[in-house]
């Protein structure tokens, strides 16, 4: 299917990705007289008000012709005022320079007199330009066919937050924000490891977006990396605005309703995955990052999984898969039931649903579809609107309308159960997406339910079970560890087994290092420790 | 060539073989070694058993001596081109007709017990479509399956039939050893029949992961599948009684259907039953139906192994719509079974000791 499709839609592209792109490229060097370079820099950045360009003297004489050029908003100001413009104007002017303009020169400017953290030089066009829009300050020095690019990025932004998707009873509560480099160190800062490896690209040929891997090295399989960072260069896209362009754009199998990378919002999470050895893909200006490779499984936990009691998780986890199974199936189940096997249910149900369903100018199916689209907008709309709005449309599409559509005899009671609590399951499944996919496989069960029955709801179950096995996520297969099964891995699948008995690491990612967990308590705190506890 | 991993593990064997093997046996093998045996019916199972473990040792020597080869390819070293042609030509037929009957009968049930009304071209189209979906994508997803879907299947028949037990009367399986040898015999080797399906084994050969393993797996396999069966038909005998047996159809269903899940959750249990029978039937027509594709493709050395699983599907589709009624049905399972002992087991013996005679061996690799 995928081959048909890909055929019919590709327009191969032969030009490579630097010529079409909108920034000039490396090989324009940098020119000696000063406002020559300026003026390229014009030629390129003309009708941006935005663009901010200083021009000074420096040293002792003034004689030293320098300008500054960057882009008001995008850089902290007081970085620019007082480790750039403060040094080579007050400082430099206390003592008298004796240099002439020439390699020696540069070198002091760069090394001696700029208190700025962060500088790289440069001799082309395209680190300029591009330096220019990321937040950098450019500096460029007369007669000097060199520039400097200083690191001022700095501007408005979102502080560290609870995440609101993925929230926690317990565990950590900073989620990611929308800037890079913040979400990268919050990762860092929970996995002080010199393995842990941050590679980061520029994708987008009108954003130029900032997108980072992160792996282990020595944990990660190096074929998964290479291969995230082979889809991650193949893509040649106008804009990435979030990190679901790369998630859409990098995935096996877009035909597929499930998907196929993990996204959290959550730093622990990215950890964990990172040490079970996934590759994380993390996105400038999203607070959502990217899980590589995924498993179905995965979807179905929740960060305090492994926070809690291994009871009381593996009893959350069960439930979570039973809600995930009606999530689906509950409203085709009761077409089924009730249009072709009603004998199949107790008699005195029957004769309720009968009861309940007297009046009811439509079939099942009907009320059923009504029903469902009903609940489905009033969902979008309660997710559009703002908090107190939302409840109260919450309120009146559920309890009033609800109320009213079944005192109308437009649907049964029953109805409004099944319904329910379809919908309740389908929010009991941690992952968004998920959840999603599952409404929508809802209308797909009800349609074979309505033709076939049970029959059509099995067809249905067997042919996702195909879908699923044969789905794979960057080489893992999706359903893992149900197939390929190891007993070492039941330990954390449907239930969460005790956290010291999971002494290795999960096989879908194929871990180089396998080891876990070495629960050492036995060697070292034996009895006699818990004995000197108690006196 | 197939995709080069397709490679299936010693645990995918297992459930693919079990998976293949469980199907119609379910539901009809309590009233055919009831009629056999009567009581005695239980002793004919695991007469049956060891009898297909039997024929499966020759399948898995024939593997073991001739290492990554199919049938078609040392039966051709064996008794010459010609002949493996033909023997080649005759399992096709086989696979196909297997198949066929495998999805005709599990339409014949779905339309007594769930569909009614609805047609049976129907149910066949949309079983055999299910069917392609999953073995276009080649042996290994179809073992994954099975393995997945073994568990599925073999937990609830389990729980199910428990359910039974409180109601059963254990005198029906007296008295013991009843019956005579003749009978015994007769009804021993129809119980094999149902164990059709390890005829499989003679196209996977190069497809195992773990060839120095096939033995183990066959053992498990038909230990697993003769204990299932065992069990289905002691549950069926001392829940409606051996006479009654005799004169179901399926009396594997019947016994579901009068058992009420505790709880009153369901009224009857067929809507389970029935699930778990469209797993096991469907199962069963994969690896028949991928069988028959690959010993065509073996047959023709071609290059696309998908191609061949279109040219059976019209002749799939026309066999399983040809018997007009239930009986015609069981006739041609017959005809299935017959040929699932000629080129499963008696031709495949007779190669094997054809080889061992002119001392022809494969390569080791």
């Amino acid at each position: 299917m995928t081959n048909i499709f890909s055929k019919l839609y590709s327009n191969k592209k032969q030009e490579l990705f630097f010529e079409r792109d909108m920034s000039p490229d490396k090989s324009r060097k940098l020119k000696t007289d000063i406002a020559e370079n300026l003026n390229i820099v014009n030629e390129y950045l003309y009708d941006c008000d935005d663009v901010i360009t200083r021009i000074f003297y420096m040293g002792h004489t003034a004689k030293h012709k320098m300008a500054l050029v960057y882009i008001d908003g995008m850089v902290a100001m007081d970085t620019v005022q007082n480790e750039v413009l403060k040094p080579l104007m007050l400082f430099a002017r206390q003592f008298p320079l004796e240099y002439t303009v020439g390699e020696k020169f540069f070198e002091m400017v760069k090394e001696g007199l700029l208190t700025a953290g962060d500088i790289k030089e440069t001799d082309n066009f395209g680190d300029v330009i591009l330096g220019i829009l990321s937040g950098d300050t450019i500096l460029f020095m007369d007669k000097l066919e060199k520039a400097l690019v200083i690191s001022t990025r700095g501007w408005e932004k979102r502080g560290v937050e609870e995440p609101s998707t993925e929230a926690v009873i317990r565990g950590p509560r900073d989620g990611f924000t929308e800037t890079y480099r913040t979400n990268v160190a919050l990762v860092r800062r929970r996995l002080k490891d010199p393995n842990l490896k941050v590679k980061t690209i520029k994708l987008g040929r009108h954003t130029r977006t900032d997108v980072g891997i992160m792996y282990i090295k020595g944990v990660a399989k190096p074929s998964i990396v290479d291969e995230v960072l082979k889809r991650l260069n193949t893509i040649d896209i106008s804009c990435v605005l979030e990190s679901g362009y790369i998630e859409q754009m990098i995935e096996g199998d877009w035909l597929s309703p499930f998907p196929q990378l993990r996204r959290t919002e959550r730093p622990d999470v990215v950890a964990a995955s990172l040490v079970e050895g996934n590759v994380a893909i993390l996105c400038d200006n999203t607070p959502f990052a990217l899980l590589a490779p995924t498993t179905f499984l995965s979807l179905f936990q929740s960060p305090e999984d492994y926070y809690e009691r291994w009871y009381i998780v593996s009893m959350i986890r069960i439930l979570r898969f039973i809600a995930g199974f009606f999530a689906f199936t509950f409203p085709s189940l009761y077409i089924a039931m009730t249009t072709f096997h009603p004998g199949m249910l107790p008699t005195d149900l029957v004769l309720s649903i009968a009861a309940a369903r007297e009046g009811v100018p439509f079939s099942a199916v009907l009320e059923t579809l009504i029903m469902i689209v009903s609940l489905e907008v009033l969902r979008e709309a309660g997710v559009r609107l703002p908090g107190p709005i939302g409840q109260t449309i919450g309120i009146v599409g559920g309890l009033v309308v609800g109320e009213a559509a079944v005192r109308a005899s437009i649907v049964s009671p029953i109805m409004v159960i099944v319904v329910a609590i379809n919908a309740i399951s389908s929010f009991a499944i941690p992952n968004y997406s998920v959840a999603i996919s599952f409404r929508l496989l809802t209308f797909i069960m009800i349609a074979l339910a309505s033709i076939a029955g049970l029959y059509g709801i099995m067809l249905g179950l067997l042919g996702l079970t195909i879908h699923l096995v044969t789905l794979k996520s960057f080489g893992a297969h999706y359903l893992s560890p149900f197939v390929s099964f190891r007993f070492s891995e039941s330990k954390d699948n449907i239930i969460r087994g005790p956290l010291p008995s999971m002494e290795i690491r999960p096989g879908y990612t194929r871990p180089q290092d396998f080891d876990r967990i070495n629960d050492r308590r036995h060697d070292t705190i034996d009895k006699a420790g818990d004995e000197r506890a108690d006196e | 060539m197939l995709t080069n991993n397709d490679m299936i593990t010693v645990p995918q064997a297992v459930g693919l073989m079990i998976m293949t093997i469980l199907e119609i046996g379910l539901l009809i093998l309590p009233r055919e070694v009831a009629i056999y045996a009567g009581s005695d019916g239980w002793i004919l199972v695991i007469v049956g058993g060891l009898l297909a473990l039997a024929g499966s040792l020759v399948l898995s020597t024939l593997i073991r001596r001739f290492p990554g080869e199919t049938f078609i390819e040392y039966s051709g070293k064996v008794i010459g081109k010609f002949l493996s042609f033909v023997v080649g030509v005759g399992l096709v037929i086989h696979f196909t007709l297997a198949t066929s009957i495998v999805i005709r009968t599990f339409t014949d049930v779905t339309n007594a017990f769930m569909l009614e009304n609805t047609p049976r071209e129907f149910i066949i189209i949309t079983q055999m479509l299910l069917t392609v979906y999953l073995i276009r994508h080649g042996i290994e997803p179809t073992a994954r399956i099975a393995e997945i879907l073994f568990p599925i299947l073999i937990v609830p028949i389990f729980a199910m039939y428990l359910i039974a037990i409180p109601k059963a009367d254990f005198t029906e399986l007296l008295p013991v050893f009843n019956t005579p040898i003749k009978s015994m015999a007769m009804g021993s080797l129809n119980t094999m029949f149902s164990f059709f399906g390890v005829e499989i084994l003679l196209m996977l050969g190069p497809y195992l992961k773990r060839p120095d393993k096939i033995y183990w797996t066959m053992f498990v396999s038909v230990g697993v599948a003769t204990l299932i069966y065992l069990f289905v038909v002691v549950i069926t005998f001392v829940g409606i009684g051996v006479q009654n047996t005799k004169m179901l159809i399926w009396p594997g269903m019947t016994i579901i259907r009068m058992i009420t899940a505790p709880g009153r959750v369901f009224e009857r249990l067929d809507a389970l039953a029935m699930a778990l029978w469209t797993i096991a039937s469907f199962t069963t027509a994969n690896s028949l139906y991928l069988t028959g594709a690959l010993t065509a493709f073996h047959l023709t050395k071609a290059r696309e192994f998908k191609f061949f699983i279109s040219i059976l599907f019209p002749w799939i589709y026309f066999i399983a719509s040809l018997p007009p009624n239930i009986i015609a049905t069981e006739k041609l399972v017959y005809v299935v079974k017959w040929g699932s002992i000629s080129v499963g087991i008696i031709i495949p013996f007779f190669i094997l000791l054809l080889a061992v005679i002119l001392k022809k061996k494969g390569g080791t690799a």
